[in-house]
């Protein structure tokens, strides 16, 4: 590997460089490139950014009751997450992915452990204080888009401010912006039902962006949408990131899209597998 | 909690789910609320006709009228104390009369004597007695009245001085049967008919044969307000007598024939003003006879009556003295053949004299015209729909029908002051007294405090129904009188008592209606709602949106309820006012006969209470589906989705 570090002159001399180390086998060489690139993929997923830790989870356990019957959604689980990180929740179903996404999204209170985020513990906040929390710090995005049918795209998007109170007109300009960000200006006057999946999607995710949330939850934002329209909404995800740093946080099963997060983070049986 | 405006941004995206739901429910709603509308409508419209009309005769007026309870003609003729005094005098005059007989030389037979009382068999071996109409019975009746007056005015007087009485008036009806044997008639068209006194005339309670049958004095003050434009109730220079006549006589006076009983009511309408504006000061004659009058007319008809009979008869012989009816209306009775000798001449003028001696009347008729100066309705005016005669026993502002005469005129008039003394003997029984007061609250004091109840467990077992009154010092039986202001803030606080109470359950049923559809569209919104807390909406801001979407249901409830509540009253008035109209104009004796009665009229106070109700079970059809939907986990709600 110190070889790697080394100045080449040029590629030819690497390549006999790198061949003379391994006694001119050039499958023991190929075997040694294919392990050195999966260790450098498995660096670069595991090695955290160095901005600050934006949600903390430690020692989360969620059950719930079905009939007589308790379930162990979550068990036991510690986590951190860092300010404009992508993370991606996989695991099969029933996994407790979805589960964990609504405890960091304040929609539901764990059964023991802590939850930090954005510094407010909020296992400890009450239900207005929640709805606050929600309002303002996260963002969120669904599978079937929930858009209400009967209002307009802008108003749409408008909605989130409603809640905060926020002024109206520094609310629609900030819905025109967005708008502008997810490519739907030309939609905005239109109504939910005369969009595409992949529109309503877009417009859904500049209304979980309205209240300017730190943090985007997505709970399987492309199990409703085709291949194409499954990446444009990544895309947008990953421009989003770049040009607010929003902490993303998905739910999907579709590997290709978890590869492009930068973490993978998955369950099984409620646990975290490492 | 999120803007007023932006609240009902959101909650009108509500009445664009469940929309058939929605339709019926505000529908049905609708009709509940406007049934309530349209009775406000109508009822407060009629109030205040009535009201209004009420400008004029009694309608401003709170009158109550007085009946003594301890009155009962039946008791006096067979009063023992009265039979005993009657008796006493009876027998004061057969003695006294003898006495005088046998000095003047006449032949006098006790036995000729009519008793002042009549017997009869009970069936059961006892015998009763009952006085008669002879002047003894009439005068013991009189003086044990002096002894034991009924209660009267000084009476009513006395009760009614604890509740701030303003006037004191009086009626008294005519009582041409037990009185003192006097005859009333009508000439109709100048003519007087001659019958037999013991031929009982029919009762008429129609036109101008009514008159001395419905014939009443009433103080001047009562009258007042129902004297026709240019008349007045005083005696005339020529000496006509005042009176208030039904508008079936003045319809025969003006020779009109009566409507048919399906006239319209512009064609009634029409009749009324025609009679208004001729019959005023139009006259007719009456003539009054008294008991000698009568006798001596009576013995002019049996004379020629037998005359007639034995006209055949070659046996037959005519009396010497034979007398005929008058010429003349109301004149006296003419000799029509005397053949009798002069002893016979001055033993009957001896006769004669010997009983004006002991009170015998010297025969009286006197004829007088009678002057219309208003005109009250019949008995039995028929106006149509039922509606409308309803209203007219209802609200009826008058002082009723019959005849009227002011009281004084007993005083000016001969013929006033003659028949109405001579029938009061018996009929003070009837005699009604009337006491005014400033305010519907003292009137319906008085009455509720000073009235005597009708004891009818009493009645049934055939004992006095007023003894219980008696002994507790309660003199009348009083009653609001004349003017329907009692009836009218009777029928005011009944319809405002009933009104709530209509309110209370037509908001009840709309309530529990409501339910269906708001609390199916908040079932509905279960998931949008969780989506919203996912969004940073606190419990009270999805209340707020659905207290808005009922705010809203109940505002289209309520305008539509206003439009379909307006839409029937007007229906209800265009079909009726016509008919209440001229109704009213007669009810209320209005001078003013284009008057309308309106069955439109707002009150704040209803419609304020109706909305209230719209909007209250609104809301509280959306209470329950609420507060169910707000406590529950957003986190279920959108699981349920996947």
């Amino acid at each position: 590997m110190l070889m790697l570090n080394m100045k080449p002159k040029s590629k030819e001399e690497i390549s006999r460089l790198f061949l003379r180390s391994y006694d001119n086998d050039l499958d023991a060489a190929i075997a040694a490139l294919k392990n050195a690139a999966v260790s450098a993929k498995k660096e670069k997923k595991t090695k955290l950014p160095d901005t600050p830790v934006v949600v903390k989870l430690e020692n989360v356990s969620k059950q719930y009751k079905l009939g007589k019957q308790r379930v162990d959604a979550l068990k036991d689980v510690s986590l951190e997450v860092r300010e404009g990180e992508f993370i991606a929740l996989t695991g099969a179903s029933g996994s407790g992915k979805s589960t964990l996404l609504q405890l960091i999204g304040a929609l539901d209170k764990p059964s023991s452990g802590s939850i930090l985020v954005d510094g407010s513990n909020i296992s400890k906040l009450r239900d207005a204080k929640l709805s606050e929390f929600r309002n303002k710090t996260i963002g969120f995005v669904f599978q079937f888009f929930y858009l209400q049918p009967f209002l307009r795209l802008r108003t749409n998007i408008e909605v989130p401010g409603m809640f905060a109170r926020s002024h109206k007109r520094e609310r629609r300009e900030q819905a025109e912006l967005l708008l502008e960000k997810v490519g739907l200006s030309d939609r905005s006057r239109h109504l939910p039902k005369e969009l595409s999946g992949g529109q309503m999607q877009r417009a859904a995710i500049a209304r979980a962006l309205l209240n300017s949330p730190k943090i985007l939850l997505a709970d399987e934002p492309t199990g409703n949408l085709d291949s194409k329209n499954s990446h444009a909404i990544i895309a947008l995800f990953e421009s989003i990131r770049q040009t607010y740093g929003t902490t993303i946080i998905i739910v999907t099963h579709d590997s290709a899209i978890a590869a492009k997060a930068d973490r993978e983070i998955t369950l099984a049986d409620g646990e975290l597998v490492l | 909690m999120i803007r007023l405006h932006e609240a009902s941004l959101l909650a009108f995206t509500k009445l664009k789910t469940r929309k058939v739901r929605l339709f019926v429910i505000i529908l049905i709603s609708c009709l509940l609320f406007g049934l309530l509308v349209a009775l406000s409508l109508v009822v407060r419209g009629g109030l205040a006709s009535v009201e209004s009309f009420g400008d004029e005769g009694f309608g401003k007026r709170y009158i109550s009228g007085a009946s003594s309870v301890v009155t009962d003609p039946g008791e006096l003729m067979s009063n023992q104390d009265i039979i005993d005094r009657s008796k006493e005098l009876y027998d004061d005059l057969v003695k006294r009369k003898t006495a005088e007989a046998k000095k003047v030389g006449i032949e006098y037979d006790p036995k000729n004597e009519p008793l002042p009382y009549d017997e009869f068999d009970n069936g059961d071996g006892t015998k009763s007695k009952n006085i008669n109409q002879s002047p003894l019975a009439l005068q013991a009746t009189r003086e044990y009245l002096e002894e034991n007056p009924y209660p009267g005015l000084p009476e009513l007087r006395a009760i009614a001085d604890g509740y701030d009485p303003l006037a004191f008036y009086e009626m008294q009806p005519i009582d041409r049967y037990s009185g003192e044997g006097f005859a009333l008639k009508v000439l109709i068209d100048g003519k007087e008919e001659f019958t037999p006194s013991s031929a009982m005339p029919e009762y008429r309670d129609r036109g101008l044969e009514s008159f001395p049958d419905m014939w009443n004095i009433m103080s001047k003050d009562l009258l007042e307000p129902f004297v026709m434009e240019g008349s007045n109730l005083e005696i005339g220079e020529d000496g006509s007598i005042p009176v208030l006549a039904p508008y079936s006589a003045a319809e025969q006076i003006l020779g009109l024939s009566p409507l048919p009983s399906g006239a319209s009511a512009e064609q009634k309408l029409e009749r009324i003003k025609k009679l208004r504006n001729e019959v005023g000061d139009k006259t007719f004659s009456i003539c009054y006879r008294n008991a000698a009058s009568n006798a001596l007319v009576d013995q002019a008809l049996s004379v020629q009556d037998e005359i007639e009979r034995g006209k055949d008869d070659e046996n037959y012989i005519k009396p010497s003295y034979i007398t005929d009816v008058p010429s003349k209306p109301c004149g006296a009775t003419r000799v029509s053949e005397d053949t009798r000798s002069e002893l016979e001449k001055t033993e009957q003028k001896k006769y004669e004299d010997f009983e004006i001696k002991f009170g015998a009347q010297k025969p009286r008729a006197i004829r007088a015209d009678m002057r219309i100066v208003g005109v009250v309705p019949d008995y039995d005016m028929n106006f149509g729909s039922e509606a409308a005669d309803i209203l007219s026993m209802v609200l009826i502002s008058g002082i009723g029908t019959g005849w009227y005469t002011p009281y004084e005129a007993t005083e000016s008039s001969e013929l006033v002051g003659k028949v109405f003394p001579e029938s009061s003997s018996s009929t003070t029984a009837f005699e009604s007294q009337f006491v005014e007061f400033a305010s519907a609250a003292d009137s319906q004091r008085f009455i509720e405090e000073q009235t005597c109840s009708f004891d009818e467990s009493s009645f049934q077992m055939a004992d006095d129904p007023f003894k219980k009154c008696k002994e507790e010092g309660k003199l009348f039986t009083v009653y609001p009188f004349g003017s329907n202001s009692l009836a009218i803030t009777e029928i005011k606080n009944s319809f405002n008592q009933f009104f709530q109470f209509a309110i209370l359950g037509v908001a009840g049923l709309a309530a529990l209606i409501m339910t269906a559809a708001v609390g199916r569209v908040i079932a509905d919104s279960r998931r949008e709602t969780a989506v919203f807390r996912a969004i940073g909406a606190k419990r009270i801001d999805i209340a707020q949106i659905y207290i808005m979407y009922t705010v809203f249901v109940s505002l289209v409830i309520l305008v539509i309820s206003a439009l379909v509540g307006a839409a029937l009253a007007l229906y209800i008035d265009a079909t009726m006012h016509e008919s209440l109209s001229l109704q009213a104009v007669v009810v209320f004796n209005s001078s003013d006969l284009t008057r309308e009665f309106r069955l439109l009229g707002i009150e704040l106070r209803d419609a304020v209470m109706i909305a209230a109700a719209v909007i209250v079970a609104g809301l509280a059809s959306a209470l329950i589906p609420l507060l169910t939907n707000v406590r529950r986990n957003p986190i279920r709600d959108m699981r349920d989705d996947t």
